[in-house]
């Protein structure tokens, strides 16, 4: 390591490099946000990536999906593929695993993360997603878009929501409600198939990730709000005005039985290792 | 098999405050964590720390050739706790001092004969034992079946930031 690039990251510690480079990053979602995420961290210099998500690149990613070429498109190459090329063109000794299925198949997998990123679109797997975290009190970064039509206008606004053991949970941010787990909105609504959100996304990416440096050196004194809100049109990130009246402590993950594997056994050691 | 325990700090710092209370006969106090857990997909295993049960101030009988000792009634409540919930349970004290802990002599001989004891309560689960330090942990888990224990090789201390100690004695 050249001394240049130690004084480049001396604001974030002593041993921040070794901290990031120890470090275990799960990123549910290689998409737009999902994508931006990985380009960040391996930049940063994180060391272990858990990258998930089932889905091959089309042409209508191609605007969006950070690190991704026409000839990917051509080759019709797996998102987690093209997340593992990227990570590794920028940091060659990442151990990056991929997983380029539904993460619920490899759920266990997760369970190995600092830290997981939820880059999703749907409310119903935010909602899984979380269980798991509290379950094996891993900090949940939540990342999400909305693109609406008022009148003649669009409004995008997203929000970058840190879901901590203990803390408010997506429950309690208003992120995750009933009408909108059994609706399943669409969170590009009004967007159309080829969503022109590049920058916006990158702008959730990047507060997402900030809050992850933060969590594992702490180079500011001040703790990130939980959730961060967007407005695009206004080219604003602020601390949402839902903090003032929430709990800081959650209520709906609060049984202490709500830990682990509740069917953990030595007699499932055999069929995992398998 | 890679062993990875995970506590949150509000729950540190009760275990903390209890084993740093004085007690009038013993030089040290015990107590008992326990934990959920889940295998990984690589074998390896995550302990999650949920409640800790300290001993009775009365639980101490007086011994100036070991640290504390704890009755038989001490560890029947803890035996209990484990016959009735599926808890993995990690026998825990502390060493006054920083860096990572090792286990004394004393330690080792104790725990051989306590840990045991839980697999007649709770036989489809690893128990083992914890030590802390002021900024540090040894911990060693036994599973059923398999001769050789397992040091637990990892820590995380959830709050914010995150603490994560990696163990010298598992390398």
């Amino acid at each position: 390591m050249t001394q240049k690039s130690d004084s480049r990251q001396s604001f974030l510690g002593r041993n921040s490099e070794q901290t990031l480079a120890s470090a275990r990053a799960a990123v549910v979602g290689l998409g737009g946000g999902g994508s931006h995420v990985c380009q960040q961290l391996a930049h940063l210099g994180a060391g272990n990536f858990l990258l998930f998500d089932p889905q091959r690149i089309e042409d209508t990613n191609l605007n969006r999906l950070v690190g991704a070429t026409d000839d990917d498109v051509r080759e019709h190459r797996t998102k987690t593929d093209i997340g593992r090329r990227m990570i590794k063109a920028i940091r060659p000794c990442a151990n990056v695993e991929t997983y380029p299925s539904h993460w619920q198949e490899r759920a266990e997998v997760l369970r190995r993360a600092d830290a997981i990123f939820g880059c999703v679109d749907s409310f119903n797997e935010r909602s899984q997603l979380e269980r798991v975290a509290r379950r094996y009190l891993i900090p949940y970064i939540d990342i999400g878009m909305d693109v609406h039509r008022h009148e003649d206008e669009y409004h995008v606004s997203g929000q970058i929501a840190v879901s901590m053991p203990g803390g408010p949970c997506l429950w309690c941010m208003g992120i995750l409600r009933e009408d909108l787990l059994t609706q399943e909105a669409n969170n590009y609504g009004a967007a159309g198939a080829r969503q022109q959100v590049v920058w916006t996304n990158g702008v959730l990416a990047s507060t997402a990730v900030g809050a992850f440096v933060q969590l594992l050196t702490p180079w500011a004194k001040a703790k990130p709000p939980a959730l961060l809100e967007y407005d695009a049109n206004r080219g604003t990130v602020v601390a949402s005005n839902k903090l003032a009246v929430m709990r800081e402590t959650c209520l709906h993950f609060s049984s202490p039985v709500d830990f682990g594997d509740p069917f953990w056994s030595i007699n499932q050691l055999d069929r995992i290792v398998k | 098999m890679k062993v990875h325990l995970k506590l949150t700090s509000s729950l540190l710092r009760e275990i903390q405050s209890d084993l740093r209370r004085p007690h009038p006969v013993a030089f040290e106090r015990v107590g008992f964590l326990a934990c959920r857990g889940g295998w990984t997909d690589d074998g390896g295993v995550v302990l999650i720390a949920r409640q800790f049960l300290p001993v009775d101030d009365v639980e101490y009988a007086e011994d100036e050739h070991v640290g504390a000792r704890i009755t038989a009634q001490a560890v029947r409540f803890a035996l209990q706790h484990a016959y009735h919930e599926p808890d993995c349970m990690l026998f825990v004290h502390e060493h006054a001092h920083t860096g990572e802990p090792r286990p004394s002599r004393v330690d080792s001989d104790c725990w051989r004969e306590l840990v045991p004891n839980f697999w007649h309560v709770r036989p489809s689960l690893p128990h083992g034992a914890l030590i802390l330090s002021e900024d540090s942990a040894f911990g060693i888990l036994w599973v059923p079946a398999v001769r050789q224990p397992a040091l637990i090789t990892d820590f995380t201390i959830v709050s914010w930031p995150l603490q994560r100690w990696t163990s010298e004695a598992s390398r």
